[in-house]
Formats: structure tokens, sequence, C-alpha cells
């Protein structure tokens, strides 16, 4: 398999004064102050530009930022996961040594009604042109999972409040104040029952990792090794009337117990109660247990601050998580360090859950 | 010396609260509210339009600066809502005003800074000597597409600046002025468009933050102020939250930039925005007061003033109706007569 030695961020949120290129720059100096890229092939995972510019010649202009000339282009949701695993895959094979993962987003120069349009991409066509949005697909499963496990929607605010504390540790995070459960409730309801202070912002930003062969990782300090991976497309939950997300089911097949026992969990919070469906998916507790399950171990809990902290930048989005793990597992996440973590667990989504990427990391080969 | 000589506002009769109208689109009324820091707006009734609003609030400047209206040379109205697309609303107002004909007019169009644009350049003709006063007016009808998040503020209103250079006439010192201007696409009306359309929260930091401070800075780094030496700091008020915020990022305690929350019961004027409180202002400050006012246009630019005030204002300022007088003065409306008056249906 392929391990991963070094990654670049470029802050997450309003960046106005850049466009994705600038943002791929930024990446690129922050790697550049670790190790030296050298890679043969760029992985490059973009929805903003085909999407919104309705243009394709960011790959171009990766390509002579990096002096690559080999790019492959990803472009959906979870597309910065899925660019990790083909880069895996590449160097797994034997073809390339050393890959350049990169993923990149401008999502604020979108109005948000937009945004609504555009976050409904992966849920079914008929269903996004009659209007539905993300939010009010995640409100109807969070409504379903209240009345399934006679919960009420406020014990969910406790969800967000731990993100804006991690993200309080990130200077890349899009957020970096703390909140309270209170302030949760008060925010204005975005879609019944979910409140504006339990939704990620779309935003821009951009993530790089640098990924090698595990034979040539280990001439590197605290290489952390791509253990498992998997992608599945699946019927949604929305489709199956439950909470519980097929896709993730499926994609961890035979790997449950690697998941069920990672130290880091870094978890689609794109709305707060994602993060619930994602946990008991994972099969961590049983169904309708997954807010216990989380207050108990929030401190490992999407450590950086999650999609709700950090912002929530599509196509850069797998490549944070992952960066985030590499972090606490080479145990160098400073404030937010978790102790004694070993190994750890992404799960990216499309949509509600239209597909799941899943990557495992340990410091162990 | 140039300076003011006289200031007058207006502000119509209607209002409609923000509540009715989140009641009308479904939203929650009390983030709203809380959101945009103002409870209600001024409506212009039927029969009014930006040049009424402007002749009101000439004719109030004129009671304060008790001048031969004929020797005004020079009229600018700066608006977004003129009563035509081309045809000066400017000459309407002069004509009204009865101020004769041997004036330099024009409309200064900047979205919601064209009236500051028109002072300063009113103020300039007058420092040069070419002219003896002049006359500049900020108003708006301002539209707003219903359901946008603009509806709950743009709202109705003028005031008008009457500049001269005769020490015994000033009320306001003008001591410096300076502007900061960029190509900030965050908020524009096409041609024959109906209503505007903007960058939602693009319209904040790299547009109203951005202009608003770099311009008051560089007028304070000029004339050598600190926060200290201004009495009242005025800004552009799309809504409650902005100027609070740009005062404080400037370093100005809460009290200084209180006259801004004039926004909260009349809305957005638009071009009058500034203006307004500036008037507001005036109508309680005292003799050696200093004013700071900094406008803001989208598109996207900043005017900086610094005003000294004189012995003078303390008997022009009883001379016409003050703004508050206006706000006082007011008949709440449903959405289906604001509708009508706004001419949506």
């Amino acid at each position: 398999m392929a391990a991963i030695i070094a990654a670049g961020m470029a802050r997450f949120g309003d960046r106005w004064d850049k466009d994705e290129a600038a943002l791929v720059k930024e990446d690129l100096e922050d790697l550049k102050n670790v190790s030296s890229i050298n890679a043969e092939e760029v992985f490059l995972a973009n929805i903003s530009y085909p999407l919104i510019r309705k243009n394709q010649s960011l790959q171009k202009s990766v390509s002579e930022l990096t002096g690559i000339p080999i790019v492959h282009s990803f472009s959906e949701e979870c597309g910065g996961s899925i660019a990790l695993q083909q880069a895996a895959e590449a160097i797994d094979s034997g073809r390339i040594r050393k890959a350049l993962v990169i993923g990149v987003d401008k999502m604020s120069d979108l109005t948000s009604s937009e945004i609504g349009y555009i976050s409904a991409l992966s849920l079914r066509e008929e269903w996004q042109n009659r209007g539905l949005t993300l939010a009010a697909a995640y409100a109807l499963l969070e409504n379903l999972y209240l009345e399934k496990y006679s919960k009420k929607s406020d014990e969910m605010h406790a969800l967000p409040v731990s993100a804006h504390e991690h993200g309080s540790r990130n200077k890349n995070a899009q957020f970096q104040n703390m909140i309270s459960a209170e302030q949760v409730a008060q925010s204005a309801l975005t879609a019944e029952p979910i409140r504006q202070l339990e939704c990620a912002d779309w935003c821009d930003g951009a993530a790089a990792l640098l990924l090698v062969s595990n034979k040539e990782a280990e001439s590197h300090d605290k290489p952390v090794y791509l253990k498992e991976h998997a992608q599945i497309t699946a019927a949604s939950a929305l489709e199956k009337g439950e909470t519980l997300i097929p896709a993730i089911q499926k994609a961890i097949g035979n790997i449950k117990t690697a998941v069920q026992e990672a130290d880091i969990f870094e978890l689609h919070d794109i709305f707060s109660f994602g993060e619930v469906m994602c946990i008991e998916s994972l099969g961590c507790c049983n169904p309708g247990e997954g807010l216990q399950w989380i207050e108990k171990n929030k401190k490992r809990i999407n450590t950086g601050g999650g999609l709700k902290a950090c912002g929530y930048v599509p196509s850069a989005n797998g490549l944070r998580q992952a960066a985030e793990i590499m972090l606490q597992l080479k145990n160098s996440a400073g404030e937010r360090q978790v102790k004694n973590a070993k190994s750890g667990i992404s799960v990216n989504l499309n949509g509600t859950g239209e597909k799941a990427a899943i990557n495992v990391f340990s410091v162990e080969k | 010396m140039t300076g003011i000589v006289g200031y007058g506002a207006y502000i119509p009769f209607y209002r409609i609260k923000v509540g009715e109208i989140s009641r009308i689109w479904g939203k929650d009324e009390d983030s709203i509210k809380k959101g945009l820091g103002v409870e209600e707006k001024s409506v212009a009734a039927i029969d009014e339009d930006t040049v009424t609003m402007s002749v009101e609030a000439s004719l109030n400047a004129l009671k304060r600066a008790a001048i031969d209206r004929k020797k005004i040379g020079a009229v600018y109205s700066g608006s977004e809502s003129k009563v035509y697309a081309v045809k000066p609303n400017a000459t309407i107002v002069g004509d009204m005003l009865g101020i004769g004909n041997k004036y330099t007019s024009a409309d200064m169009e900047f979205a919601c800074k064209g009236g500051t644009a028109g002072l300063q350049a009113a103020l300039a003709l007058v420092k040069s000597g070419m002219i003896e006063y002049g006359l500049a007016i900020g108003a708006d009808t301002a539209q707003a597409k219903p359901g946008d998040i603009l509806e709950y503020t743009a709202s109705s209103g003028a005031a008008a600046f009457i500049v001269g250079n005769k020490e015994e006439e000033i009320i306001a010192e003008l001591e410096g002025t300076s502007s900061f201007s960029s190509d900030t696409p965050d908020f524009w009306r096409r041609n024959l468009q109906s209503y505007p359309e903007h960058g939602e929260k693009f319209t904040g930091e790299p547009a109203y933050f951005r202009h608003t401070i770099e311009s008051t800075k560089s007028l304070m780094n000029s004339l050598k102020l600190k926060t200290e030496d201004i009495d009242y700091m005025v800004f552009h008020t799309p809504n409650g939250k902005f100027p609070m915020k740009a005062g404080k990022l400037l370093g100005f305690p809460k009290e200084k930039t209180e006259a801004n929350n004039l926004v909260s019961v009349i809305g957005n004027t638009y071009s009058a925005a500034s203006l307004m409180v500036l008037s507001h202002v005036f109508d309680n400050a005292k003799p050696g007061e200093r004013i700071v006012v900094t406008s803001f246009g989208s598109g996207a630019g900043s005017d900086s003033f610094s005003f000294k005030v004189t012995e003078n204002i303390v008997e022009k300022q009883k001379k016409a109706p003050s703004t508050m007088s206006y706000v006082g003065n007011k008949r709440y409306i449903d959405y289906a007569m604001y509708a009508k008056q706004r001419w949506i249906f």
C-alpha cells in the first residue's frame, strides 16, 4: 500500500482574494516547508471549476504550478478521498513511487440559493429538481431518527459546540470561535429541526498530501500508512427511509473491527446529525445510541473541528480529514493532540451518503 | 473657511415593521431583527419619489442656511432611484426650489454614496471660489426584490446640505476629506432590471468594511486625528450591525457611534443614509465638537469628511424640523399597502 509523508493546507474560509490556483499554490508552499515534492503524478480533486466556472483548465494550471505533466482529475463531492485512494492504487500497482494529491474548491462565489441547489447534486435528480436541498434531506432523516428513538432535537446541540471547541485550536479552521448549546438553540432554523449553527458552511480552501510507497516511506520520519480504503455507491438512507447509511455499512464490510477500534474518527458532520448517522453506520454502537457514544468519545472525534468548524470544501474535505489524522498519528497535533493515537478513520460522503469513501490509517504498516 | 451652512432631512410618514415582512415570507422575525439590528423601515407614499423628498430635505436646509437661494451655484443629487433613467433629478429639484438658472448640476450615482460624492464636489467648488454656495442631496426610494433579505431594510428618505465659505454662516467647518475606491462587485443593478442583486456575505468584509475602514483611517492619518479627538463617528448604515462593528474595529467607544442606530427605526435610506445620520448628529451637536462621517457605496467606495462644529449651529438647529421629529411622526402599514406603495403590483 502507500503512506502519507507530508500534508499542506491552505486555510479554509472566505478567501475572497484567492482563486483555485492561488489556493493550490499556498498548499504547495506549505508542503515545501516539510518535504521536497518530486512527485511523478498529480491526483487533483475539484468541483468548483467545472461546476461554477464551467471550465476545465484548472488541471493545466496545476500542472504548470507543480511542473508535473500527468494530472488525474476527480470531480465529485468526496473527490479528495477518491483521489487519495486512486493515488494509493497507482503506487500499489508499482506504476509510480510518489504521488501528489490535491483537493481544492472555491465555493464562496456562490449565493446561498446557488449553494442550496448545488448541495443537492448527489441526491436523486428528480428530488433536486423539485427543490429538495441537502439541508432538507438531512432534516427529513433527523426527524425520522428523533421519532424512532424518542429523542429531542436539542440533544444534537452539543455536537457543534464540541466541533467549535476543537476548531478553536486549529489555525486553518474557518471558525475558531467557541459557541454554546444555547447559541445553537437560538440560531435561525435552516430546515426544521436543523438550526443554522448545526450546518457546515461551504467555503474556499485547499489541502494536499504527499503519498509514497511503503518501502520509500521507511526513509521518512513517522509515515502514516493508508491501511484500508473503500468507496461504495448505494441507495441512500433517505431512499430506504432509515437512518443508517447503507454505503458506509457496505464499505466497511470485513474490516469492521479495525474501523471500530480506531483511535481518531473524522466524520462527515456537514449537518451535526450526520455525525450520529456516521458513527451508528460504522457500528461503533447500537442504532439510537450514537449521541451517548459521541458524548463519551468526543475528544477523539473530528479533532480539528470537523466540517462544522473547519468549513466545508467538498473536494479538499477528505484530504483535510487525512491530514488531521496524520498529525494526530505523528503526535504533532499540538494543543489538540489525542494521547497515544495509533490509528484513525475518515468518512467522507456525497450528499446524504449516496456514496461513502472510507480510509483507515495507522502508524503500523 | 469652507463648511456646511445649512442641513435638512426628510423621512416619509409610513413605516413597515420587519415582523410584517417576515410574516409574509415565513421567516423567523426575531432572528431577522437580531441579525440585522433593524425593527422597522420608512416607506415613501404613493405620491412621493426621490425628487419630492429631495425638495422637502432641501427646504429644511434652506430654512437653516437662511441665504439668498439664487446664489446657489451647484446642485448635485445623489441617488440610485432616480425618477428618470435619463434626465436629471437635480434640475427638477433646482427649479422647484426656485434657485434660478445660474447653477451647474448633475446627478451622482455610486450606489449608496452618490450623496457624499455630490457633497465632496460641492465643497471643492466652494473652496476653490468657483461658486458661492452649493447644494448636495442624497435621496433614495430603495428597491428590494420581494423576499430578498434587502427587503427588510431598503427604505426611503432624503438629506440635503448647503455648503458655503462665509465664516459667520458656517455651522460646521470642513477640516478635510478623503476617499477610498476599488472595483468590488458586491451589489449591482443592471440596466432595465427592477431590483438589485448582491453578493451576500461578500458585501461585508471585502466591501463595506474594507472601504469604510481604509477611508476613515486615511482621513484620520492625514489630519493626525485619534479616536479621542472625535466626538461622533458617522457611517453608512446598511443595517444596525455593520456601523457598530466598523466603529469597534476602528477603536471607537460605543457611545461615539450610537447615532448610527437611527437605522433601526428607519431602515437603510441608501444614498441618504450616512447624510441622514449626519443631520441627526447636527441636531444635537455642540460648538467645538468634531464629527467624522464616512459613507459607503457598493461597487465600491467610501468618502470620509471631518467637520468641526461652530457656535453658529446653536441658533440654526431649531429653524427646521429635526431628524427625530420625522422618526416620531409615522403610521404603520401592512405588506399589502407596502406592495402598493412600492409598486410591487
